[in-house]
């Protein structure tokens, strides 16, 4: 090799170390307790690498952190809290598992994919990752629950057990083929909308030209609250500070209730929006009422970018939790309804179900069904 | 020695620059091969332009090759063409094609060690959500945090009560997978 060529081999060599140097996953640190019932066994960085964007810096983190069950029992369900005060003040997200069967010494895998713009400088991980709850085959919970997770993975826990009997009840019913025909229903396309949420001064400022648009309502058989009333200010393809008036019909007190709500558009097509949460009056006694809202301005767009105007509003109780702890969840009776059938998204556990179907054919999900 | 199948497509649409045209010109003015490779390069150029039908015996490899030589003309536009290089010049190449790499890591050095304060976007003191197909964000201020899901299948966009949710099958893991982002 000629001199020339040496002294490039060795400048190259020297940028390729540097660059290497600069795309360290130290921007992450995964904080699990000492009691936890899971432990990192090990984290795939992936293609993980930071740019610089201006005088910001971009970072993408790409990882598959190895979690082993420690405990005694089998794990439903994970959730992981990703706190990003660096980037943005208050900044905070989490990234859950439900629909686990993990087994005692048994390891899985949670995938994080990250991106983060944040100004550049300062020292330490820009983003910690901590154990938010952990949720067991028995319903028993391990976490320090910030999220309120114990909460939301029970009730993907009790969906999950709805749904796997509706599917046997249907197995042993209609046999191979019934289950084949509801698998293909799940997998159906159902109508999506992108949305926007904005919070702050901009969602307590009216537009000029806004109209309050009232709720109906969708009766759930043996809901323990009745909705009232409730209304949005509308505009286009943007709703605002939705509210709706709850009363307590069961005869114990509420803790929390949460009401979802369904999208009319011009061609009277309906779409799941999403879901307000119980916000003041809490807990609810039996024969009072309490509202449930978001304060915020909520954009709808449909992913094909096709204009949408906001026509009708339509909400149901989804999910109550009771002052004991024990929760509430619709019946699968009162989602065969067609009206939701058409416009609900499958539960998690439907999710996985119909998945394993298309991944793993029949044989595999008529298994999966009878093991757990 | 011929050249390839894309230089000719190139040529055969006058897409060539003009240096590479010469010495194109030069090879086929003695070569009677690559000159009728031209000619039918040229046929299907024009067949293309006048019907959307495709005729018999179409050389399927020879129009992919074409497509990706036109391809190639939008990356090659932003290279210079050099003079033809003796063989001392040719020594020093691999140390002209290091020094502007060592430029670039000097200058990304540089940037990180000269940090300009971040100008924020004047009124910028609201949070802002947004679920799309790429995930879910988090901008605030001058900051963004975004929930990504790439390998994601049968995807679910929810705005909840104190955020927004994104609900997924991860088709490396195959559970499902629910991304959430606060507004606090």
């Amino acid at each position: 090799m000629s001199m020339p060529n040496k002294l490039a081999v060795l400048l190259l060599a020297g940028a390729a170390g540097a660059w290497a140097q600069g795309r360290s996953p130290s921007s992450l640190k995964v904080n699990l307790p000492g009691d936890a019932p899971v432990a990192l066994v090990a984290a795939d960085w992936g293609e993980s690498r930071e740019s610089a964007r201006g005088s910001a810096l971009l970072l993408e983190l790409h990882t598959s952190l190895s979690l082993r069950n420690l405990s005694p029992r089998r794990i439903r369900g994970v959730t992981l809290l990703v706190l990003a005060q660096a980037v943005t003040p208050g900044g905070k997200a989490s990234v859950s598992v439900p629909g686990l069967d993990v087994k005692p010494g048994e390891t899985f895998p949670v995938r994080l994919d990250l991106r983060l713009l944040r100004p550049q400088g300062g020292a330490g991980p820009l983003v910690e990752v901590q154990l938010d709850g952990v949720l067991f085959d028995d319903l028993s919970f391990y976490g320090a629950n910030r999220l309120n997770s114990r909460r939301q993975m029970t009730v993907w826990e009790l969906e999950a057990r709805r749904d796997r009997r509706y599917y046997r009840s249907i197995l042993e019913a209609e046999g191979p083929e019934g289950l084949r025909r509801e698998m293909l229903e799940l997998l159906a396309e159902r109508p999506r909308l992108d949305v926007q949420v904005s919070h702050g001064r901009a969602t307590a400022v009216a537009g000029a030209s806004e109209q309050p648009l009232q709720f109906a309502f969708l009766n759930v058989p043996q809901a323990p609250l009745q909705l009232l009333r409730g209304q949005a200010w509308v505009a286009g393809a943007e709703a605002r500070l939705p509210q709706v008036e709850a009363v307590n019909r069961s005869g114990r007190p509420v803790r929390y209730f949460e009401v979802a709500w369904l999208l009319r558009d011009q061609q009277g097509r309906e779409f799941l929006a999403g879901s307000l949460p119980a916000a003041s009056g809490l807990p609810l006694p039996p024969g009072e009422r309490a509202q449930a809202g978001q304060e915020a301005a909520l954009r709808f767009s449909s992913p094909a970018g096709r204009p949408l105007s906001i026509q009708g509003l339509t909400g149901f109780l989804s999910q109550a939790e009771f002052a004991d702890g024990s929760l509430w969840i619709p019946e699968r009776t009162a989602l065969a309804d067609p009206r939701l059938r058409r416009v609900l998204p499958p539960s998690p556990e439907q999710q996985r179900l119909a998945e394993l179907y298309r991944r793993q054919g029949l044989q595999a999900l008529i298994e999966d069904l009878k093991q757990r | 020695m011929h050249p390839d199948q894309t230089h000719l497509a190139l040529y055969a649409g006058g897409e060539l620059d003009r240096w590479r045209r010469w010495r194109l010109a030069r090879h086929l003015a003695r070569c009677p091969a690559c000159r009728a490779q031209v000619e039918e390069f040229r046929r299907w150029r024009q067949w293309m332009r006048q019907g959307d039908e495709l005729p018999a015996g179409v050389h399927w490899n020879r129009l992919a090759a074409e497509m990706k030589a036109n391809i190639r003309v939008g990356l090659a536009a932003g290279e210079c063409v050099g003079p033809v290089v003796d063989a001392a010049s040719a020594r020093w190449r691999p140390a002209a094609l290091a020094l502007p790499v060592l430029l670039l890591v000097l200058a990304g050095w540089l940037l990180q060690v000269w940090r300009p304060p971040l100008r924020r976007a004047p009124g910028a003191s609201g949070v802002v959500l947004a679920a799309t197909a790429a995930g879910v964000e988090l901008r605030q201020g001058g900051g963004a945090l975004m929930l990504l899901h790439p390998e994601a299948g049968d995807v679910s966009r929810l705005a909840s009560g104190d955020g927004v949710h994104v609900r997924y099958v991860d088709s490396e893991t195959g559970y499902v997978t629910i991304s959430h982002v606060y507004a606090e």
